[in-house]
């Protein structure tokens, strides 16, 4: 920004030239003696308010470095006249209006009349000014972003040469920057690297567009560091390009975290022995593995249009919206039910279902998962279990009934069969050693007795013994009617002796039992009934059967004479017990059928209150 | 008191055999006179104990309890004799049973003041041995 001018001709003439130029002649003090029009009209001066005024007292100047205000002392042209030298090119600004204008000043010194004078001629940079501040604070700018980068930023040419480099951190270069400038790619990477970054380059230039790698880095010692490589066309210019590395090993890392994460979850999910879908919250399947395919027989595809309730037990579906909503509203962390899902197929099956919520960072909910195991066998097996239970309970009551019955036996055999048989020595060894033939008479009758007595033990044992063998049984279908019919007439003297009416009511009609067990329990029942009936009632007995629980009860109801159940239940139903005093009874009859009903696996039971006459129910177990 | 020196025995047993063939051996002993009393059940031996006065100068009378019989048996005879302190101080009381189940063993123990437990079938030597010792 030199501007020739010539020097040698005169002030005055100097100054009175018009053009671009101001000028400006000043004495020693810095009064202006002349100036020009364009002078005037740059630095908003009046030229003849301005004449012989000082110029330094009119306009302050500023310093271009900072803007700063410069005293008439410290001002360029001082300087000048001090030195009596040439300052050329002294740029100085002035404010007009509220903005800086920017002046380049030539001023030569020289003298008139002895006396030392100073030339200013000047023109208006401002613009020029102006634009260099804007550059330079583009420069800035770029600096302080360079700054903010964690990236190395190159100027590369078409060939791979590096021209330029801009960092924040210098010690990220891979080299000093005295020994890749002006080298190639070629020259300081290895092959497998600067080779296809060069393609890039070129392509990147080809197709004015921008292009991407990655890459390890090349070094050795940061063989763990992966960086990102942007090539990015430089516009205006023919074959550079910009080349900004960045550092992605933390991505890198973490991407590499997140993939094995999911990687895991997919492994999870797919190759999971249980079945496992994420569901919407509204019960729409968004992703089902293999495994629940297998459970349910609905392929994923399949599944992925219909809602879980579709698939759901329609008496399992409440239970779940609940929980489902428990779960979504946050109020539990998971649950797990046992439900059934209906199979593709049509049969329902039994699972355990696990299911959560997964919540965003917001707590908003935003799926389900389910996890679900088929425990169809577990429960076939259960069930089996139960079963076989149920037959062993059978077995044990079996057993021990057969057990209390061989104790009983024992009982018999010391009460029943020793007692008597206890007599008979007792009575021998009167006879051998007594002579009265009177007492030897009555001995021998009583032995008579005896061994009467003990003949008609061994008899009733031997029916009972008949009935603890129970496979020559045969069982049919008895019809009660009949069964009732056939006994009634058995009795038939004695109901119009006493006058009894015997009501019936077979609301269960059949039972598969073996007949002479039936007519033997009834026999016995109506027997009792008819028996031990009180006096003055005319006897009624009510005979019906009903089902229950697990099997046919059959039930004879009598107006008789009652027992003392407190004192006498527990023997009620033994062997040779007789409870009423003065009737004709061996106490072998309700012994008799116990045995019937409980060999089979039944109960018999009674309820009775003295003269309020007596229940007694027999509980058929029915073997199917 | 009882006037008539005689010794009260009482057999309560249901076998009406048993109940003869110990009558003909009481009549048998003769160390001192004998009234004998044999009930074929436990209640009816109950009532006769409740209206008549069987102690004696004598010697304690002796009752004969046999275990299974009709009604009440010999232990729950016991169990209501149990409640009279009176009585089962003043008399002698034996089982006479065929029984050798380890449950009447068992019974026996709950009542101190039965004598002794006799096992059928007896001579009549054991029976005036015993008639003769509760002298």
């Amino acid at each position: 920004m030199h501007l020739q001018r010539d020097s040698l001709s005169t002030p005055s003439a100097q100054t009175q030239r018009s053009g671009l130029e101001g000028l400006i002649t000043t004495s020693e003090d810095g009064t202006m003696l002349h100036l020009n029009a364009r002078a005037c009209e740059l630095l908003a001066l009046d030229e003849n308010g301005a004449k012989g005024k000082k110029l330094h007292e009119l306009i302050t100047f500023y310093s271009p470095e900072d803007a700063s205000a410069l005293s008439a002392k410290r001002s360029p042209f001082q300087i000048a006249l001090n030195n009596n030298q040439v300052h050329q090119e002294t740029i100085l600004g002035i404010a007009i209006e509220d903005s800086f204008r920017w002046f380049v000043f030539h001023i030569t010194p020289f003298t008139e009349e002895n006396k030392p004078h100073l030339l200013l001629s000047f023109i208006d940079v401002s613009k020029l000014v102006n634009q260099n501040q804007a550059l330079k604070d583009k420069q800035h700018e770029l600096q302080l972003l360079v700054a903010s980068l964690n990236d190395l930023v190159f100027e590369v040419s078409d060939i791979g040469v590096f021209k330029n480099y801009w960092t924040n951190d210098p010690s990220l270069l891979f080299y000093p920057p005295e020994e890749f400038l002006n080298k190639s790619l070629i020259e300081l990477f290895p092959a497998d690297l600067a080779i296809p970054t060069i393609q890039l380059i070129q392509n990147s230039l080809k197709l004015d567009r921008e292009f991407k790698m990655e890459f390890q880095s090349p070094s050795e010692k940061h063989k763990d560091r992966w960086y990102s490589l942007q090539i990015k066309p430089i516009h205006r210019t023919q074959n550079r390009v910009a080349l900004v590395i960045s550092d992605i090993t933390k991505q890198i890392e973490s991407t590499e975290k997140i993939r094995f994460n999911e990687h895991k979850f997919n492994q999870a999910f797919h190759f999971s022995g249980l079945g496992i879908a994420l569901t919407n919250l509204d019960g729409s399947c968004i992703e089902s593995n293999n495994t629940l395919t297998k459970i349910v027989g609905y392929t994923q595809e399949e599944m992925s249009k219909m809602k879980f309730a579709q698939k759901t037990h329609p008496d399992d579906i409440e239970r779940d919206i609940e929980l489902r909503k428990k779960l979504i509203q946050g109020e539990i962390d998971s649950f797990t039910v046992q439900k059934r899902f209906r199979h593709k197929l049509g049969h329902f099956v039994w699972c355990s279902v696990t299911m959560a919520a997964v919540f965003d960072s917001a707590n908003t909910p935003l799926f389900l998962i389910s996890q679900i195991q088929d425990i169809s066998e577990s429960k076939k097996n259960i069930e089996i279990l139960k079963q076989q239970k149920i037959e062993s309970d059978l077995v044990k009551i079996d057993l021990e009934t057969k057990v209390r019955q061989l104790e009983e036996f024992a009982n018999i055999l010391a009460h029943n069969l020793k007692g008597p048989l206890s007599n008979m020595p007792m009575l021998i060894d009167e006879l051998k050693i007594s002579k009265d033939e009177k007492v030897k008479a009555d001995f021998l009758d009583l032995l008579k007795i005896s061994s009467e007595q003990l003949t008609e033990t061994l008899h009733d044992l031997g029916d009972i013994l008949e009935l603890r063998s129970n496979k020559s049984l045969v069982f049919e279908n008895c019809n009660f009617l009949d069964v009732y019919l056939k006994v009634k007439q058995q009795y038939i003297q004695e109901i119009q002796l006493k006058n009894a009416m015997i009501s019936v009511e077979f609301n269960v009609k059949h039972i598969h039992y073996p007949k002479i067990y039936l007519e033997s329990i009834l026999s016995n029942l109506i027997s009792n009934s008819l028996r031990f009936t009180a006096p003055g009632k005319a006897p009624h007995i009510e005979i019906s059967t009903s089902m229950v629980e697990d099997g046919t009860l059959l039930t004879v109801k009598d107006n008789g004479l009652g027992i003392n159940l407190p004192k006498y239940k527990s023997q009620l139903f033994m062997f040779k017990k007789v409870f009423h005093r003065g009737f004709e009874s061996k106490g072998i009859g309700l012994f008799l059928t116990r045995y019937q009903v409980e060999s089979l696996g039944g109960k018999i039971d009674v309820q009775s209150e003295p003269n309020e006459g007596s229940i007694f129910s027999v509980k058929f177990l029915e073997r199917t | 008191m009882n006037q008539e020196n005689k010794r009260k025995i009482i057999l309560i047993d249901d076998n009406a055999i048993l109940r003869t063939i110990f009558g003909y051996m009481l009549q048998g002993f003769s160390d001192y006179p004998i009234e004998f009393h044999p009930f074929k059940n436990a209640l009816d031996a109950l009532d006769f104990l409740d209206t008549h006065d069987i102690s004696t100068s004598l010697g304690q009378p002796i009752l004969f309890v046999d275990i299974n019989m009709p009604f009440m048996t010999g232990w729950e005879l016991m169990d209501v004799l149990e409640d009279k302190p009176d009585f089962i101080n003043q008399t002698k009381i034996f089982i006479i049973s065929s029984s050798t189940s380890k449950s009447d063993q068992e019974q026996l123990a709950n009542y101190p003041f039965i004598s002794d437990f006799i096992l059928k079938p007896f001579g009549k030597e054991l029976l005036y041995e015993i008639l003769r010792q509760s002298n």
